[in-house]
């Protein structure tokens, strides 16, 4: 516990203000919800706040702190400590993101009435695949860019445009938010949710590659 | 401590970037020869950042690579640093090695501080812990990769061209740092510069082409230049064409004209003189074969 303070800190003051960013976001969802969104009518708005707004930040910190590695004369002296350090860093920033999600889902709940019923299985799956996949993306694109900036911009480019055009902008790329309500057995949702899975597991496995776990 | 490194290759593409590399580290060893030799791969190896492709490394008779590894078995007996070292620009010395000692495992409070003060005062850092990492010269920023490699108390430590874009002053410190260093760790420094090797070290290897040349104390190395070295009084105004055509390595100005001495594998009819260790180096990148002379 006295680690996590300690990393988190170090990476507060490393980061200056960019450590606030995913914060913020988290923030603006948060309004979406409680003010934007409307639950008797498109309730699933929600959710896609939840997607569109807070989750593509989930790769923010990883991002930054790993991009302490780029630096000209740093790699050599600092990659043997990241790799020990390397499950710890995804555990910490993975528990604080989750936990930030479920404080929106629950306001989700609490906002629809208390009930269950605006939950839904494949979205609940969902969501957390989602989280993993912004948190091992964003490493798996710093470590081929080599750029903080590069990465930023190529993750919140895709996800602008897919939640803008709510999946539909026919670009070739995948589409791995889901904008409707999802229908059990569609196969459009296996589809979708056995890419991003497989492009999950994948981007981890490049990711431990690169940071020689095996 | 004592560090033999048997047989090693590493091999890129097809191509030999260290070939059939076998030495025997102890003391402050000087590792020297011309760009892309493998010195930095040689460094890189040890350190655990690289992968070998065959060889064995036994420190202290233990074997550090395991069959079939292709690196180094991780160990915090060896401590690298790289030649442009530079760890987290905006943050001060101490909350970058107080993070280092986080990183290391050490929580308590009291224990970093302590371990922190030490490794400054050796590295006589004490008065710049609060200078940013960008705010500090070159030699600063390598004692302070100095101190955060002690803070882990390696007993071998491996610098890569460690006084290299140094000014004069800072090379000195840095040297003699270096030196004092050297009473409690084994040292591996690899360098162009031979004034710096022959100050610091007592064991010298010399890679070529991924290969080891030589092996030897410096007393050694001159030797292999024994005979090939001349004195010789020149006119300022022939020096030019000497230069063109000899090896000078050393130009004194007297008052009527200049010393120089020359490396030449041909005999000239000029006073051979004692060798240094420049022209022993010389010698081993010429071929010369002057062993047992």
């Amino acid at each position: 516990m006295e680690n996590s303070r300690l990393l988190f800190a170090f990476d507060k003051k490393s980061m200056k203000g960019a450590f606030y960013v995913p914060f913020f976001m988290w923030g603006v969802a948060l309004l979406g919800i409680l003010f934007y969104a409307s639950m008797e009518k498109d309730y699933y708005n929600h959710f896609i706040i939840v997607q569109g707004i807070f989750l593509p930040f989930c790769c923010w910190h990883l991002v930054y702190r790993y991009s302490e590695l780029l630096v000209h004369g740093a790699e050599d002296t600092l990659f043997p400590y990241y790799r020990k350090w390397f499950f710890y860093d995804i555990a910490r920033y993975g528990i604080l993101y989750s936990f930030l999600l479920i404080v929106l889902l629950l306001i989700i709940g609490i906002k629809g009435g208390g009930g269950a019923a605006v939950f839904d299985n494949i979205t609940l799956a969902h969501l957390p695949v989602l989280l993993l996949f912004y948190l091992f993306g964003g490493l798996a694109l710093l470590f081929m860019m080599r750029s903080v900036e590069l990465t930023l911009a190529i993750i919140f480019i895709y996800t602008v445009i897919e939640v803008v055009t709510l999946g539909t902008s026919g670009l070739p790329w995948p589409h791995i938010f889901i904008f409707l309500p999802p229908l059990p057995e569609d196969p459009e949702m296996t589809k979708k949710f056995t890419f991003l899975l497989l492009t999950t597991v994948s981007m981890a496995l490049y990711v431990a590659k690169k940071i020689r776990l095996f | 401590m004592r560090m033999e490194i048997e047989n090693l290759a590493k091999t890129i593409k097809k191509r030999n970037i260290l070939d059939d590399v076998s030495l025997t580290v102890e003391g402050i060893y000087g590792l020297i020869g011309p760009n892309g030799a493998g010195k930095t791969t040689l460094m890189k190896i040890l350190a655990g950042l690289q992968t070998l492709t065959a060889g064995s490394i036994k420190i202290d008779d233990q074997h550090y690579v395991h069959r079939h590894a292709s690196y180094i078995t991780a160990n915090t007996l060896i401590g690298y640093l790289p030649q442009d070292f530079m760890i987290y620009p905006e943050i001060s010395v101490y909350e970058v090695l107080d993070h280092i000692a986080v990183l290391q495992g050490i929580v308590k409070k009291s224990e970093r501080q302590q371990q922190i003060e030490e490794a400054l005062a050796i590295v006589n850092l004490s008065g710049q812990q609060h200078k940013k990492m960008n705010e500090l010269s070159g030699g600063m920023r390598r004692r302070v990769g100095i101190a955060q490699l002690l803070m882990r108390k390696p007993s071998i430590l491996l610098f890569d061209e460690p006084t290299a874009g140094l000014d004069i002053e800072e090379r000195i410190r840095f040297r003699n740092l270096l030196l004092e260093l050297g009473k409690q760790h084994t040292i591996v420094i690899s360098s162009h510069i031979v004034e710096d090797i022959e100050f610091l070290c007592t064991k010298i290897g010399i890679l070529t082409q991924g290969q080891l040349r030589f092996e030897g104390t410096p007393e050694e190395l001159k030797q292999r230049a024994d005979g090939y070295v001349y004195h010789m009084d020149v006119q300022a105004e022939a020096l030019s064409e000497l230069l063109m055509t000899q090896d000078v390595t050393q130009i004194n100005e007297e008052e009527q004209h200049l010393k120089v001495r020359i490396f030449s594998t041909e005999a000239l009819d000029q006073p051979r003189v004692i060798p240094r260790l420049m022209e022993g180096y010389l010698a081993i990148v010429r071929g010369v074969d002057n062993n047992g002379k």
